[in-house]
C-alpha cells in the first residue's frame, strides 16, 4: 500500500525507532512529528542524520504494529499534496484500518501511546464499529476478557436498563 | 500480546459508542463496569442523542441516568394537575432531516408565544388554519430560517426541564408528526408547536 518515502539522504534529520523485538525503523522528522509523543521527546533531545536518536518502544508495540503506524505517519507527513490528493489519502486511511482484530487493537493502543490523534480516531472508530450491536458475550470474546461478576452484580446492571437486552 | 485485555487503553473507543453498546460494555467485567460508569462517556452519548442538552450546564441527574430514563418512550402515566408555567420551563429541541442535524437549541419557555401574528405569505390554507386555531399551541420563530422539503424523513427530539425542581421530561411527538401539518414545505421561519397537554413531568 505504501509507496514509501525514499528521499535522498541529504543530511536530513532522522530518528530511529527500535521495537522490543529488535527491529529498527529509520524515519525522517516530518514522519516522527506526526506522533505527539515522539515530537515532544525529540524537541528535548534533538536528532541528526549522522547521529540519529534511537528511541526504544514498549514490548506491546511489535515491529508489525509499528510498521503500520510508520506507514500511516509517512503517508500523512507527505499530506494530500501527493499524487491523488486528499481523496487518495482518505482511501489510504480507509484501507489502513482493514485489519484483523488483534492487529486493530494493537494499532489502536500504539496510536494512543504514540499520540497520533487521527490514527487513533480511525482505529477507535473501527473498533467501535466492530463491537456495535454485539452481545455482552461477544464483546467479552472480542477483547478476550473473562467476566468476574457475581450473578447479583450482573442483575443490578441489567435491571437499570432492561430494554437494552430485549 | 496481551494488549487486548487491558481496557484502560481503549477508553477512547467508549466515547464513540451508542448507549446500548456502552451498556453491553458495562456487563463485560467489573473493571469495564467501573470504567464505563464515568459520566463523561454518557455525556458524549447524550450530546449525540440530544445535541441541545450540551448548551446548558449539566442536568441535576447524571448523564447516565438521563440516558437510561429517556432513551426510550415511557409508558403513559396519569397527568398531575397542571401548576406549570412556561416561565419555569426550558426545552431542548433537536431536529434531524435525513440524519443531518438541522436545528438544535435550548429554548427558554418564555420565548414561546401563542399564535403567529404575521403569518408569512404563501403558506397553505390548512397550515394557516392550524396556526390560527386556539388549541394549546405555542410558537417560536427560528433564526436562521431553514426549510424542510416534502417527503424527507424528520426526526424530532424534545426534552423539557423545570427550572424550579430540575426535573426533566421527554416529550413524545409521534402523533404530531403523523398529522402532516407540523412541518410544511415552506422556507420561512418554521413554527415549532408544542402542546403542553402532552407534558408528563417525572
Amino acid at each position: 500500500m505504501s509507496e514509501g518515502t525514499k528521499e535522498p539522504d541529504g543530511g536530513e534529520e532522522k530518528v530511529v525507532l527500535k521495537t522490543h523485538d529488535g527491529q529498527e525503523f529509520t524515519v525522517d522528522m516530518a514522519t516522527a512529528n506526526q506522533s505527539g509523543t515522539l515530537k515532544n521527546l525529540l524537541s528535548e533531545v534533538g536528532s541528526s542524520s549522522n547521529n540519529p536518536q534511537v528511541i526504544p518502544l514498549p514490548s506491546s508495540i511489535t515491529s508489525r504494529v509499528l510498521g503500520k503506524v510508520v506507514e500511516y505517519c509517512q503517508r500523512h507527513a507527505a499530506g494530500g499534496g501527493r499524487r491523488g490528493g486528499m481523496q487518495a489519502l482518505e482511501q489510504f486511511d480507509e484501507e489502513l484500518v482493514e485489519l484483523d482484530k488483534d492487529m486493530l487493537l494493537d494499532v489502536t493502543y500504539a496510536a494512543a501511546f504514540l499520540d497520533v490523534p487521527r490514527l487513533l480516531d480511525l482505529t477507535s472508530q473501527a473498533v467501535a464499529d466492530a463491537i456495535k450491536n454485539m452481545s455482552v458475550e461477544e464483546v467479552r470474546h472480542y477483547f478476550g476478557v473473562v467476566s468476574d461478576f457475581t450473578e447479583e452484580e450482573e442483575k443490578v446492571i441489567r435491571s437499570e436498563c432492561p430494554w437494552a437486552f430485549e | 500480546m496481551g494488549v487486548a485485555s487491558s481496557l484502560v487503553k481503549f477508553c477512547f473507543v467508549f466515547t464513540l459508542l451508542d448507549g446500548e453498546d456502552l451498556v453491553s460494555c458495562m456487563l463485560v467485567s467489573r473493571q469495564w463496569r467501573d470504567t464505563a460508569r464515568d459520566d463523561y462517556f454518557w455525556k458524549c452519548i447524550c450530546a449525540k442523542k440530544w445535541p441541545s442538552i450540551s448548551k446548558r450546564p449539566p442536568p441535576a441527574i447524571s448523564y447516565h441516568k438521563l440516558f437510561l430514563t429517556f432513551s426510550r418512550s415511557q409508558p403513559l402515566q396519569p397527568l398531575p394537575p397542571s401548576k406549570l408555567s412556561f416561565n419555569t420551563l426550558e426545552f431542548f429541541i433537536d431536529l434531524w432531516s435525513e440524519q443531518t442535524l438541522i436545528f438544535s437549541e435550548a429554548v427558554s419557555g418564555t420565548v414561546l408565544r401563542r399564535g403567529l401574528k404575521n403569518p408569512p405569505p404563501g403558506i397553505p390554507d390548512a397550515l394557516k388554519i392550524h396556526l390560527d386555531s386556539t388549541d394549546y399551541k405555542m410558537i417560536m420563530q427560528v433564526e436562521p430560517r431553514f426549510s424542510i422539503p416534502l417527503g424527507q424523513t424528520i426526526v424530532v427530539s424534545v426534552l423539557v426541564s423545570r427550572k424550579d425542581t430540575n426535573q426533566i421530561a421527554r416529550i413524545d411527538i409521534h402523533s404530531y408528526l403523523e398529522s402532516g401539518l407540523g412541518f410544511p414545505c415552506y422556507s420561512w421561519r418554521t413554527p415549532l408547536t408544542v402542546s403542553p397537554m402532552s407534558l408528563a413531568l417525572r
